[in-house]
């Protein structure tokens, strides 16, 4: 009966306190850092997929209701202006990558590496849910996302980078998110990838991102609205140059230098509800890819 | 308390979070109906007070597991904790004041659901900063997330006003049973006024 007694003691403490003890050990993993919080992410992927099945199809549903972000445009004509924003593309980047191979050749004369140019397999994701500001996508490492994966809307708008991919789904940061980097750009002033005038944008937070032109001066001609503003940053992975960022609805003069303009971008499509993304991964990973 | 039905509408409400609440927001704003909140209402208002203190943890949990939190150069984060706790605090509260409000009254569960995201809300914010001070290179204003927080408390006010009569169909399913609380001096029913 002693035996009992003792036995039941510890059960009873547990039973009585166990609401404080788990509280106890939330408060302390809610001060942990973020190094000793590995663990979470992969609760938080089981749980991920534990509710795809209930959001993705409710996305879809709540899409029949609401306005497609992409536009009234007719199926037709999309896929025609998608058809071109691709081939434009793909000479942009041939164009960027001819600049750089020139750059390339003058490093080679002087012993510098040289980056291969690297192929691009694009995997498409549907958007199945939104939580923290960051898109959850139903792809993940099993459909061969790499670290350094890109996220655009039919292939040619950037969405953002992979920022945590799991077994079945990614999270993304739309570019438009508060929490991005600062991101260089070039604004496409003619056809040609050489052309571009340099800015660095910042996400403003609701849905556009605003920064400064760079070498500003009086030579510079003007940028008008609807120009089209193209990723052309060194610290994002190579086959992400020269995707669309959106378009220049605003050019305003400097707070500070009146002389410097201050351009306001908005992507084609509202970034935070898009309901389809593409991904664009290097079909072999590279150790020189850097992720943004 | 049956917990596996608690479960089961635990995965539907957040998945409907997940899923629906990004899409029936207002654009380019980070304003967002919580559908979970009202289920936490519901069940605070008439389980056990421990029962109702564990639904708000782990209900909470979930919430923390998927909300990742963005970070400075880093992949996001995530944070088990200020929701957890935030939505257990709230779930008190709704314990604290059930015995004083009209259960069958829609408006009831719409009123406990906007208190509930804010104290919920206000409880997590709190934690995060005190967290921030140690530098940790997570991306979060307090100012904008309490902004936030108060018009996603009124949208869950309003999906909470929709949702109380369905919820309230699954009250015999829950099984709250004997420990059923006190349904308070402006109960309806003749059942409970006897």
């Amino acid at each position: 009966m002693r035996a009992a007694s003792t036995h039941n003691i510890p059960r009873s403490f547990l039973a009585r306190h166990a609401l404080a003890i788990t509280v106890g050990v939330l408060l302390i993993t809610a001060m942990l850092p973020a190094s000793l919080l590995g663990w979470a992410s992969w609760l938080g992927s089981l749980v991920d997929t534990a509710v795809t099945p209930i959001a993705h199809p409710v996305r879809i549903t709540s899409g029949v209701f609401t306005p497609d972000p992409r536009g009234a445009d007719p199926e037709q004509i999309r896929v025609l202006q998608n058809e071109l924003e691709r081939e434009r593309l793909a000479r942009l980047q041939a164009e960027q990558r001819a600049i750089r191979m020139s750059h390339q050749i003058a490093q080679l004369t002087q012993g510098a590496a040289v980056n291969p140019d690297v192929p691009v397999v694009q995997v498409p994701a549907p958007v199945v849910g939104d939580s923290g500001g960051l898109l959850l996508l139903r792809a993940g490492a099993a459909q061969g996302l790499t670290h350094d994966a890109v996220a655009t809307v039919d292939g040619v708008q950037l969405l953002g980078p992979a920022q945590r991919i799991d077994h079945r789904t990614t999270r993304v940061r739309p570019i438009t998110d508060r929490g991005t980097p600062t991101i260089q750009a070039a604004i496409m002033l003619d056809a040609s990838a050489s052309a571009g005038l340099a800015c660095i944008l910042a996400p403003t937070g609701n849905g556009t991102l605003r920064g400064d032109v760079m070498s500003d001066d009086d030579a510079t001609p003007d940028i008008a609205e609807g120009t089209p503003v193209r990723l052309l940053d060194d610290t994002w992975p190579e086959h992400a140059q020269m995707l669309l960022i959106g378009t220049v609805e605003r050019v305003e003069p400097h707070a500070d230098s009146p002389l410097r303009r201050v351009v306001t971008v908005r992507p084609t499509v509202p970034l935070s509800s898009v309901r389809d993304a593409v991904f664009r991964v290097p079909s072999r990973p590279t150790p020189e890819a850097a992720s943004p | 308390m049956n917990w596996a039905v608690f479960a089961i509408l635990s995965w539907f409400a957040i998945g409907l979070d997940v899923g629906l609440a990004p899409a029936i927001s207002p654009e380019s704003s980070d304003i967002r109906p919580s559908f979970f909140v009202p289920l936490l209402v519901f069940v605070a208002m008439r389980a056990p007070h421990r029962t109702a203190l564990w639904a708000g943890l782990v209900g909470g949990l979930m919430l923390d597991l998927i909300h990742p939190l963005a970070r400075t150069g880093a992949s996001p984060v995530i944070i088990t904790g200020p929701n957890a706790v935030g939505m257990m605090l709230a779930a008190q509260l709704v314990v604290a004041l059930r015995s004083m409000v009209m259960h069958r009254n829609p408006l009831t569960t719409a009123v406990l659901a906007f208190i509930t995201v804010v104290v919920a809300g206000v409880a997590a914010i709190a934690m995060l900063t005190i967290r921030t001070l140690f530098g940790d290179g997570i991306v979060f204003s307090p100012t904008h997330e309490l902004l936030t927080l108060l018009g996603s408390a009124l949208y869950t006010g309003v999906v909470a006003l929709v949702f109380a009569i369905p919820l309230s169909w699954f009250a015999p399913v829950f099984s709250f049973g004997g420990h059923h609380a006190n349904p308070g001096r402006f109960a309806w029913s003749h059942a409970d006024r006897a």
